[in-house]
């Protein structure tokens, strides 16, 4: 029998712990120099001296970003936004994912719904007939544009769904004999029951909505009312495609190494905070929700 | 009759659900027969002219469409075979990790990327693969003359899927890690027993017990050929890389909201989905036969 | 970065210009300057004037001219827009759509500008006005490119302006108008009706001019220079002749950019002037001698002019090091070269640094080099890119023009009010650029500016004309002169627009050029994607080519690799767009 703790083994396992440490620092290093760069005094930034550690450690940045109005005027709508879309997607989500959750026996349309379901997933009208219908319920330019098109998340439906399915059918049966309705039923067994994958879809539902920036640059008119990863992306867009065609190599990479990089490295780690203040609380349960909601035995 | 009433209510569950469906992604699909027509804004979409084809035959003569399908399906399938790979190598490390603690320590970091939007991060590569960036300053030291990896049609595709696989892989691997807690242990102590050693556990026992998620996840990845994703490329190319990274989506973008070519831009968009829809029915129905598996 | 050096340059001229608020209004603002576009015009004007007692002019029914184009209305009328956001920073709590700048030109208008909705970047607002159109939802009024006025033209979503222009254009926007001998209203024309208000850019940027040191041609005894040889014997001499004096061989020929040409306005160091002397029309879209269009760097000419310099760098004349300079203008800021092509505007960048590094430069400009008929080539810019558009069906299309000529009266230095003195402070103080604010991105020069001005300055020099009746541009750059004439050098603010008029406005004025103008601009659907490839391809072919590591030879193969690689996809594209209009 060959021991786990053989020398042979140790080796192995010290090789893969180095190896899984190298691959976790490559999945820091980026994030490291941001934070670094956004620390960091603005002449060494722009002069590309910055690695993993500022240099002449200054919080300029940070204090700049702070007297941006703009910045927290989308920062705050960024806010509403999650708070609107993700209450919305919590009560749909769990809604639909406790309808179509019942078999097609006991639920004849089921299987319509969820084909239809799919099919709204993958179909598209595009950009242009997208806009237009937006236009047509007179959204643009206000917070529902953001919200309602993204009320229903196909795939957490589909994943808490799978959860609810999961549960033992004895459950629901038994609750049923004792009188309960389906709303009851739902609200006071399904839901408690599932809470690792409910924190998992709502985790999800808030990281969408947090992340999104497109809808923000086609759908707002004003600057004012752009959301925080809208704003960032037009910052950071400076370099126009028109302004780009016309350069030659060379000066597209002096136009690349000029830019405001401190400034831009604290707007980004500001708007990743809210992000890392909630993942780590979930993460303890989306290992769960998310196995127990895509594998359907 | 109970199950009678019970079923109205799941409609009612539905209901509401479906009605922003239709409001949100049906309704646009009307606008879209925009892409049949020769359209005119001012006659709106049923007041303009009716061609038919016209817009799609017109698609297959631009030399532009078959680099952006290549382009789309080359860096989709990169990405999935990655995607597949990668994550299962790191799944398989990880498994072999003793320390909690350290595991705990390196999920926690590894998952973080997922959550992070492509609008910040691709800022921060943007940075990292400049001129005088931390990229370019790594190559230096073996030294290699600075790449202006950004600029150049042979590096940009390898960062846009290192860049994918940066971000995803930890996330991907949990589907892994699930199911390899899901081996019996009896199939090891019993390989140890045989004298079997790490390496051929792996192989007889570890590899055999996730072969199912791997066929599974490399089936279901088939709905994905047509996706190369248009948030991350969006954000990361410029015109000087069109050439080897303009995809469907952000070729639709660009002609439809920048050259005003709707009719044409919504026919790639709705080509598109046709096909990805179609790609996903296969995978459903292979899934189902082969691995014995129902998405829903 | 050129773009942004070409911006640098015309920025202090607008500044220099700009600084004399106070000047008299050479405008008069007589109703009768309705006469000076033709009598049709002001038949119809009259005519119109009286059918218009329904747009709030009926207290004086009876105005014309610029009492008509500056009338403020009664009652107030709104103007949707869509803005492009500056990075301006305003002040006192202003906003993008309330400022010092929307307050001053609605008090003089009475119109109330709203904006319908703003986008920051030219792609942005590109986009809104795109997404606009799509679902035909036109602001009232609009600034669009010429793809989009096209696309609104067929689908005839546009208010035609012929009537508001002619009635209520003031005397200064028409003027300008008719600066371009008719060229930016006929961009902005379909089937005889005026669809859109064009900006007007100055005709002179496009010439590339030749610039020598007039101290070094005297010192050795050269003549001006007129033709290709002549051009390369100055060259020749600067080489080797030791023209500074200095006793070391540390000249240089003429200087390059490692762009080679710039195709439509110039910069220092483009060799555009080379190509147009053997009638090669590089980056421009030209007719060929069977009319086909054809794009101008794949010509056959171009090889006799990509021959002429590759000769020229093998023996020396044209500096060995020129693609290596990080700032092109390196070698003339150091006084290392005394020979260079630039446009008329090189006194004021980056000329004025050589003369304050060398006091003695005698820099002039000369039309040269000539083609083989002794004439002098060149191409030209276009003179229009962008246009207010007026949504169909909007109640008060003359607003958008009575707007038109509010800016651009101030814009013109020509609004002499108190109001219009506070945004000169207001700009000066704040550093708020006033012409961002302006609710359209859209600026009117005459087209003839330089010209014009060189002529009348001249013509107050010799005592023809009083000084007093300029338009303050004119009278700024009379009042230099002048003080230039006075203490040569002293003043580098006053040496600038001084020299560049007194040398490079005197060659516009005065040289009979054949002018060649591209057929085409802007951008076809295949250019979107493959434009950067070709453009880096000619761009490397060229260079290379010059500097000798690639062959003559290699320009057939550029052409045949051009045309395969999209090249004649576009080809077809440009003729169809231009056979369209």
């Amino acid at each position: 029998m060959v021991g786990r703790d053989s020398l042979q083994n140790r080796i192995i396992d010290r090789t893969i712990l180095t190896l899984l440490i190298l691959v976790t620092l490559a999945c820091l290093i980026p994030l490291l120099h941001t934070v670094a760069v956004s620390f960091s005094d603005k002449t060494a930034a722009d002069a590309g001296q910055v690695l993993l550690t500022p240099i002449k450690p200054t919080t300029a940045s940070y204090e700049k970003v702070l007297e941006d109005s703009k910045f927290f005027g989308a920062f705050l709508i960024s806010v509403e936004r999650v708070l609107l879309g993700g209450l919305l997607n919590f009560v749909l989500t769990i809604m639909m994912a406790y309808g179509l959750s019942k078999d097609s026996r006991q639920f004849r349309m089921r299987n319509v719904y969820m084909w239809f379901l799919v099919f709204t997933m993958l179909f598209n009208g595009g950009i242009v007939p997208w806009f237009m219908t937006i236009k047509s319920y007179g959204m643009l330019d206000s917070i529902w544009a953001l919200v309602l098109p993204h009320a229903v998340q196909v795939f957490n439906v589909i994943l808490l769904m799978n959860f609810f399915r999961n549960l033992p059918k004895e459950l629901s049966e038994a609750a049923e004999i004792d009188g309960a309705g389906p709303w009851y039923i739902m609200t006071r067994l399904f839901v408690p029951l599932s809470l690792p994958a409910i924190a998992t879809v709502t985790l999800f539902s808030i990281v969408f909505h947090w992340n999104s920036f497109f809808d923000g640059l086609v759908l707002m008119n004003k600057q004012e009312h752009y959301p925080l990863q809208t704003y960032i992306q037009t910052l950071v867009a400076q370099l126009s495609a028109q302004a780009m065609t016309s350069m030659s190599p060379e000066q597209l990479a002096q136009a690349m190494a000029v830019s405001n990089r401190t400034f831009n490295a604290a707007k980004i780690i500001i708007s990743m905070i809210p992000i890392l203040l909630i993942y780590p609380f979930i993460q303890r349960f989306f290992i769960h929700g998310i196995t127990l909601g895509s594998v359907k035995e | 009759m109970r199950s009678r009433k019970n079923e109205l209510h799941y409609n009612l569950m539905v209901l509401p659900g479906i009605l922003i469906l239709i409001l949100f992604s049906i309704v646009p699909i009307y606008y879209a027969a925009m892409a049949f027509e020769n359209f005119k804004p001012a006659r709106g979409v049923a007041g303009s002219e009716w061609i038919g084809l016209e817009n799609f035959t017109y698609m297959f003569q631009l030399p532009d469409s078959r680099q952006i399908f290549f382009n789309t399906i080359f860096l989709a399938v990169l990405k999935i075979i990655a995607n597949l790979i990668v994550p299962l190598v790191f799944a398989l490390l990880l498994n072999e990790l003793r320390q909690r603690f350290m595991r705990r320590t390196i999920q926690t970091i590894v998952y973080l990327p997922h959550f992070l939007s492509w609008v910040l991060l691709a800022t921060i590569f943007f940075d990292l693969f400049s001129l005088d960036g931390i990229a370019n300053k790594f190559i230096g030291l073996f030294g290699i003359d600075p790449v202006l990896f950004y600029a150049s049609n042979k590096w940009f595709p390898a960062i846009i899927v290192a860049t994918d696989v940066w971000k995803e892989f930890g996330f991907n691997a949990i589907v892994y890690l699930a199911a390899l807690t899901g081996i019996n242990p009896v199939l090891y102590e019993a390989a140890s027993i045989d004298g079997a050693s790490r390496f051929r556990q792996l192989w007889h026992v570890t590899l055999p017990g996730v072969r199912t998620t791997i066929v599974l996840l490399a089936t279901l990845a088939l709905g994905n050929v047509m996706n190369a994703n248009f948030d991350q490329i969006f954000n990361m190319y410029n015109p000087l890389v069109y050439q080897s990274s303009d995809i469907i989506d952000t070729y639709v973008y660009r002609v439809g909201l920048n050259d005003l070519q709707y009719s044409l831009a919504t026919a790639v968009g709705l080509l598109k989905s046709v096909v990805s829809f179609i790609l996903v029915v296969v995978s459903y129905v292979m899934a189902s036969r082969f691995a014995n598996y129902r998405i829903f | 970065m050129k773009k942004m050096k070409l911006l640098t340059a015309s920025l202090a001229l607008a500044l220099v210009l700009g600084a004399c608020g106070n000047g008299s209004n050479g405008n008069g603002g007589g109703g009768n300057s309705s006469s000076a576009n033709g009598g049709s015009n002001t038949a119809s004007s009259n005519t119109g004037s009286n059918a218009a007692g329904d747009d709030g002019s009926s207290t004086a029914p009876q105005l014309s001219g610029d009492n008509l184009a500056y009338e403020k209305y009664n009652d107030p009328v709104t103007l949707n827009i869509g803005f492009k956001i500056p990075d301006d920073k305003l002040k006192d709590g202003d906003t993008n759509d309330n400022n010092i700048v929307s307050r001053y030109f609605e008090s003089l208008t009475n119109i109330k500008v709203v904006h319908a909705w703003e986008a920051k970047g030219d792609d942005a607002f590109k986009q809104k006005v795109n997404l606009a159109i799509a679902s035909d939802d036109l602001p009232d009024a609009v600034v669009v490119d010429r793809n989009q006025l096209r696309k609104l033209i067929d689908n005839d979503m546009l208010e035609d302006l012929t009537d508001s222009l002619d009635k209520y254009g003031s005397k200064l926007v028409k003027d300008i108008y008719a600066s371009t001998e008719g060229r930016a209203l006929a961009d902005a024309t379909f089937d005889g009706k005026v669809y859109g208000l064009p900006n007007v850019a100055i005709d002179a940027d496009a010439p590339s001019l030749l610039w020598v040191r007039q101290d070094w041609l005297d010192k050795l005894k050269l003549p001006a220079p007129q033709t290709m040889d002549d051009v390369e014997k100055i060259a020749q001499a600067f080489v080797q002749q030791d023209p500074d004096g200095n006793g070391k061989n540390d000249t240089v020929g003429i200087t390059g950019d490692k762009q080679v040409v710039y195709g439509q306005k110039p910069n220092p160091n483009g060799f555009d002037s080379i190509f147009s002397a053997f009638h090669a029309f590089p980056k421009n879209w030209i007719k060929d001698a069977d009319g086909n269009i054809v794009y101008g760097s794949i010509t056959p000419e171009n090889k006799e002019a990509l021959a002429k310099l590759a000769d020229w760098y093998k023996r020396g004349l044209i500096d060995k090091q020129f693609a290596l300079y990080k700032e092109t203008q390196e070698p003339i800021v150091a006084n290392k070269t005394g020979i260079f092509f630039g446009p008329w505007w090189m006194p004021y960048w980056p000329l004025a640094d050589s003369v304050t590094n060398d006091t003695k430069a005698e820099w002039r400009a000369y039309a040269a080099p000539a083609d083989a008929s002794g004439k002098f080539v060149t191409h030209m810019a276009p003179v229009t890119d962008r246009y207010i558009v007026v949504r169909k069906g909007y109640e008060h299309p003359e607003a958008a023009v009575k707007m038109l000529n509010v800016f651009t009266r101030y814009e013109r230095r020509q609004d002499n009010s108190a109001d219009a003195k506070k945004l000169d402070d207001y700009a000066a103080e704040t550093g708020v650029h006033i012409r961002n604010f302006y609710p359209f991105d859209l600026l009117l020069d005459y087209a003839d500016a330089v010209v014009k001005r060189y002529n009348d300055v001249q013509q107050a020099l010799e005592g023809k004309i009083d000084p007093n009746t300029f338009d303050p541009d004119t009278k700024l750059v009379y009042d230099f002169t002048v003080l230039d004439k006075e203490n040569p050098k002293k003043n580098m603010d006053a040496w600038k627009p001084a020299t560049a008029y007194a040398y490079g406005g005197k060659v516009l004025a005065e040289t009979d050029m054949e002018k060649v103008y591209s057929v085409f601009y802007g951008m076809t659907r295949t250019m979107e994607t493959k434009w950067t490839t070709l453009e880096k391809l000619e761009n490397e072919t060229f260079l290379k080519i010059i500097v000798g590591d690639l062959p003559l030879d290699a320009f057939d193969d550029f052409v045949a690799q051009w045309k395969q690689l999209g090249g004649d996809q576009i080809t077809k594209e440009v003729t169809d767009a231009v056979n369209d209009k």
